[in-house]
């Protein structure tokens, strides 16, 4: 039972993909190959997610500067570390940055944004320099919390009366189409969280089981498919293109009438306001042990400051940037995240073979 | 070989307080002089066992013989020993320069009473004593398995405390008692009187506010804990025990949710955890919405509150915190009152002030409402180490439910939620979701901790 | 030391925390709470942008709801509101807003750029109802019926779920007609709110295609319409022939359709409606005669009276109900589908059948 560990991440990038702008760029290519992503995305993501666990836990209670330490060369291992490393810090920042623009303009619009960098900035330094358990037990728990109002709001997309499922038939005409590696990219997001085992592997002292392997596939396909029709549904195939926070006004076109909160856009914010938290947190706590561990250094001050130095290029960017090339290196990342990841299961793979 | 010299010049020492006696008892044949605290020692005892023999004896062998077969009474082969044993409840007995101890401890309270921190409906309504030995007895009487251990320890200065640590040898983590005992090896200059003490000084962090061991009244709880492999720790003089390593649930749980059945024992775990998010969420809340996002809710409800709102000058966090401390204080006032007092205060503090408070334009009537849950809430948590933790957490979500309405509720949530998460209570995480694996501290499956 | 120096500066964070507050920071007593915004043409400037605000009261009772009408002209909307904002004393808060009207004379081709504002600005719900008012907005915000007991209620229940049985009234989103103006094979309508006395009435619908309003659905077909777009409600059916007169009141609406394309004849639109009534006023005893027969006439009557409704919109080349998307979503033509579509609609002919259930006289025969 306590294998549950393992599926939260890739639950937690399943559910941070609506804020990390994949919905906005798939729809994007509604016309010119999402539906193909999406289905090679599932079958790829999940084929290098299972190659990955199988040979991570094949080293348990290590994570990969561990695994590095005798098998590879300092200097290789220290530029794929911290390679890896500022990948996530990268995705933690573009997340905070993206969502501190959703809180401005839906539930703060009178705060300056730097203020709302730094509240969230503060709150995911804290998570993030703490223990690797601790990260956790605390996805367990947010994450039980949240899934049933996701679930339910899904539900309720669905049940809207101006769901219109014609307009999803008529995506199905480009379903053959080729997509760009861009799109594909990009939906394989989704599948991004084994990737988390580089670092929390540490936690899991024990075999991983794969029986319930075939769970990322599934809940892959469910989230995929449904940030990417249910907007399409709910918006028509054509003015869905011209929202730029695509899942909060479809979310924003949803109401519950008997309900305590009427607008069902403000669970969807509440909700993701912990997602948010809980992506960057893991993805800073990721990368900082990953930098941390070129320098040999464990103690908690190396963390802080790497954390901190983060933290105030984080709040700079933010200051600076806007949407427009937010999505823009949103792009880039899933980009750089695909060949990285294919590079590093490779070179995964190899090791976990020369071991046998 | 004892020293003569050294034990009188000790005994006139001693002999300068008022409450030590000494009596010289003589038979025509024999004489013993008997030493002790008055205010310790029961003297009937003494009269029975030592003072009504010795009436009747003739001989030295004869009295020898007599003292030897008493039980508690032992020849003192050194001069060290004496004082201590004398402030325990012994009395000294010499006798042809030899010198004995026997145990006659006059000990008053002892007698159990009803568990009044902890209160249950079904379960056993009897309490821990002050007195250490009854304490013991409670336990073993309950816990009727020779693997139940009790180990005896001195901690502190002058005056040192006596400490019983008492653990199932078989289910106890072996790490985690040595980790406790050298704990408590290492606590120095300090007086040891009640048990949250004891668990202030043995705690890891210096910072810490919520409590990482569980203090208990109930004989229950304690053996229940040693059954799951828990370690206690009774402080002589101390009505409580101490239970570590402790889970957030425990705190959570009070025995009745085991003496109910499944579903009421869930239910009551539930609403527990509601009550916890009330009490700590609430004022947060009203001002979030209030303040920052006022479009959350129905605009008939925003309305009314706007309504009732009106009269009133200040923002909503002032005052938020005039009617949280306000109410915090008639909480602290009816704790320390007498009891018949403390119920005025209450009515006069809860109903009347509300009452005027609203009238007079100070606070809404929502407030009033929202302060009274929050302090309703808090007392839902079973134990009162936890509820006094939890009072002060809704402070800090105060503060960032000012500065950044609802995101900032959720970070400040999202922050204590780290804490907890973060947190060893001896090498047990201390709060986690627990499904499906063996559970250290709970035989039941568990909603959270 | 260096604790007691923690604790200080964590003190000072906060106090400087507090500080930084102040910009977001406003209470709820000092914001007005706009419940509908209207939009109408102005007489000197372009728009004329009014405001209904609910003013808040201890209580709340029926006939008691306070509000106030404010309203400005300017050229942009935007510009209009901030003038309204600098008039009022307290800040206007767009959160609560349930509906939009619409004056009916900004109904003209420009009518994406006059909403534009509304579509764009995040601080306004994307469930607002959306409206077209006759003859202007401002007088619509005005109508308060008596049993109102916040301000606009009535006019937002006139379009909610939660009154149930309200045929006439067709709900239309800000985010549905956002999307029909610019789905290929479904084109926007609104709701028309038209005054009556000191009240208003909900019973018309304005039909548009993608520029401007093209024909106003009347009473008698309102319900019909609605039975199309929306969730089906309760609507009445009155049917007369020879000396035969009833009432029927349907409450169960079903339908579907198919759209079919034989070589060298006219494309056809077949549809099966479904509906099951209990019969609500007759001015005869009916339970003992052949209800088959009772039902053929409402059947015919129905029959005739979509068939007019549909018609009279392919007539005018609007596409409310989604005829094309249903084509579009079942052939696969790839880019020439919408040519041919319209191609194919403007030639359509309309196959009605309608298959009514009686399920009970009422409580007398």
């Amino acid at each position: 039972m306590m294998n549950r560990y393992y599926f939260y991440p890739f639950i937690l990038c399943m559910l941070v993909n609506t804020i990390f702008y994949v919905p906005v760029i798939l729809v994007e290519y509604r016309f010119q190959g999402a539906w193909l992503a999406i289905l090679f995305a599932i079958v790829f993501g999940s084929t290098l997610a299972y190659l990955f666990t199988r040979t991570m836990r094949q080293f348990p209670g290590q994570g990969l500067p561990e695994i590095f330490e005798q098998r590879l060369p300092v200097m290789l291992s220290s530029v794929i570390s911290f390679s890896l490393g500022l990948l996530w810090i990268v995705a933690g920042g573009v997340v905070l940055i993206a969502f501190s623009y959703i809180a401005k303009m839906f539930l703060n619009p009178s705060i300056p944004i730097e203020q709302l960098l730094f509240c969230l900035i503060i709150v995911s330094c804290y998570a993030a320099t703490r223990s690797t358990a601790a990260i956790n037990y605390l996805s367990e728990i947010i994450l039980i919390f949240i899934l049933p109002i996701v679930v339910f709001i899904l539900f309720k997309a669905l049940q809207s009366e101006t769901f219109e499922w014609n307009a999803i038939m008529v995506t199905t005409e480009y379903i053959f189409e080729i997509p760009s590696w861009n799109t594909l990219a990009t939906a394989m997001f989704c599948f991004t969280g084994y990737m988390t085992l580089i670092v929390l592997n540490r936690f899991f002292t024990w075999r991983i089981s794969l029986t319930h392997f075939w769970l990322v596939p599934v809940t892959g396909a469910i989230t995929l498919v449904s940030t990417f029709l249910i907007p399409i549904g709910i918006h028509g195939t054509q003015a869905v293109e011209n929202y730029l926070y695509l899942w909060v006004n479809t979310v924003d076109s949803l109401r519950m009438e008997f309900g305590f909160i009427e607008r069902v856009v403000f669970y969807y914010l509440m909700v993701y306001v912990a997602v948010s938290l809980l992506f960057i947190s893991m993805s800073w706590h990721i990368g900082t042990e990953l930098v941390s561990s070129i320098f040999r250094g464990q103690s908690k001050r190396y963390r802080w400051i790497i954390v901190g130095v983060v933290g105030i290029a984080t709040w700079w960017y933010g200051r600076l940037t806007n949407e427009k090339q937010l999505i823009m290196v949103a792009e880039q990342w899933f980009m750089i995240r695909f060949m990285m990841e294919l590079l590093l299961v490779l070179l995964m793979v190899l090791i976990g073979r020369r071991k046998q | 070989m004892i020293q003569l010299e050294e034990i009188d010049r000790q005994l006139r020492e001693l002999s300068e307080t008022q409450d030590f006696e000494i009596q010289h008892l003589t038979n025509g044949d024999l004489s013993i002089g008997l030493y002790f605290y008055s205010s310790l020692i029961n003297s009937k005892l003494i009269q029975e066992r030592i003072s009504e023999p010795f009436s009747s004896c003739h001989s030295y062998s004869e009295m020898k013989n007599i003292l030897d077969a008493e039980l508690f009474c032992e020849q003192v082969l050194d001069e060290k020993e004496m004082i201590p044993k004398l402030l325990e409840g012994y009395s000294l007995i010499t006798f042809n320069d030899t010198f004995f101890s026997f145990y006659a401890p006059k000990v008053i309270n002892d007698k159990v009473d009803y568990a009044k921190n902890e209160a249950s409906v079904q379960g056993p309504p009897f309490a821990l004593t002050e007195d250490s030995y009854a304490n013991l007895n409670l336990i073993r009487r309950r816990y009727a398995s020779s693997n139940l251990m009790v180990k005896e320890k001195e901690v502190g200065k002058k005056p040192k405390a006596k400490l019983y640590v008492m653990y199932d040898k078989h289910v106890v983590k072996e790490t985690v008692l040595q980790e406790l005992l050298q704990k408590i090896d290492d606590i120095q200059d300090e007086f040891i009187q009640a048990s949250g003490q004891l668990e202030n000084l043995l705690s890891q962090k210096k910072f810490n506010f919520v409590p990482l061991m569980l203090v208990t009244e109930r004989p229950d709880r304690i053996v229940f804990s040693l059954s799951q492999g828990k370690i206690v720790i009774l402080v002589n003089g101390s009505p409580f025990a101490l239970i570590a390593p402790a889970v957030f649930y425990d705190f959570m749980s009070a025995m009745d949710d085991r003496y109910q059945t499944y579903w009421i024992g869930i239910g009551l775990v539930i609403l527990r955890y509601i009550s916890l998010f009330l009490t700590i969420c609430l004022p947060a809340i009203y001002i979030a919405v209030i303040s920052h996002n006022p479009e959350i809710f129905q605009v008939q409800f925003a309305l009314s509150i706007a309504g009732s709102r009106a009269p009133v000058p200040y923002s909503s966090f002032v005052e938020v915190l005039f009617m949280l401390f306000l109410i915090e204080v008639l909480i602290e006032a009816s704790i320390r009152l007498p009891k018949y007092i403390g119920s005025t205060a209450t009515t006069v503090g809860g109903l009347i002030l509300g009452q005027a408070a609203q009238e007079a334009g100070l606070v809404s009537s929502v407030m009033i409402i929202i302060t009274s849950t929050v302090a309703i809430a808090n007392f839902v948590v079973p134990i009162n180490e936890m509820s006094f933790a939890i009072r002060l957490v809704k402070y800090p979500l105060i503060v960032f439910a000012t500065l950044f309405g609802i995101l900032g509720l959720i970070s400040g949530a999202f922050c204590f939620l780290v804490y907890l998460v973060n947190l060893r209570s001896y090498g047990e995480p201390f709060f986690r979701l627990q499904f499906g694996e063996h559970a250290s501290t709970n035989s039941k499956k568990r909603i959270s901790g | 030391m260096r604790r007691r120096l923690g604790v200080l500066f964590g003190v000072l964070f906060v106090l400087l925390l507090f500080g930084l507050s102040g910009c977001g920071f406003k209470d709820i007593d000092k914001r007005f709470f706009v419940v509908a915004i209207g939009i109408d043409q102005g007489k000197e400037k372009q728009y004329k942008v009014s405001l209904k605000l609910a003013i808040p009261t201890h209580r709340i009772e029926p006939g008691h709801a306070a509000f106030q009408i404010i309203s400005q002209e300017a050229d942009t909307i935007s510009q209009a509101l901030e003038l309204l904002n600098s008039n009022v004393d307290k800040e206007l808060d767009l959160g609560h807003s349930k509906i939009f009207i619409i004056g009916r004379n900004l109904a003209n081709d420009e009518i994406l750029t006059t909403t534009d504002w509304i579509f764009r600005g995040s601080d306004v719900q994307r469930i607002e109802y959306m409206a077209l008012a006759n003859p202007s907005a401002e007088e619509i915000l005005e109508a308060s019926p008596r049993s109102e007991r916040v301000p606009a209620d009535s006019l937002i229940l006139s379009f909610g779920h939660e009154k149930i049985g309200s045929s006439l009234a067709v709900t239309e989103y800000l985010y549905d007609f956002y999307n029909r103006m610019f789905e290929l094979g479904k084109d926007p309508f609104l709701p028309v709110v038209s005054k009556k006395g000191k009240s208003f009435e909900v019973n018309q619908v304005a039909l548009f295609n993608k520029k401007e309003l093209k024909m106003v659905i009347q009473p008698g077909q309102t319900e019909l319409f609605s039975q199309l777009v929306r969730k089906p409600s309760n609507f009445v059916v009155s049917v007369k022939k020879d000396h035969l007169r009833y009432s029927l009141l349907i409450q169960s609406f079903t339908y579907r359709y198919q759209i079919q394309t034989p070589r060298q004849q006219p494309p056809i639109l077949q549809m099966d409606i479904k509906v099951r009534g209990r019969i609500q006023e007759a001015n005869q005893a009916l339970f003992d005669k052949n209800w088959g027969e009772i039902e053929r006439i409402a059947e015919k009557n129905i029959e005739n009276r979509y068939k007019n409704l549909l018609e009279s919109m392919q007539k005018h080349q609007i596409d409310p109900i989604g005829f094309g998307l249903h084509y579009m979503a079942r052939n696969h033509y790839g880019k020439k589908e919408w040519e041919l579509w319209q191609e194919i609609y403007s030639k359509m002919k309309f196959n009605i059948t309608v298959d009514l259930e009686i399920e009970s006289t009422g409580i007398i025969k």
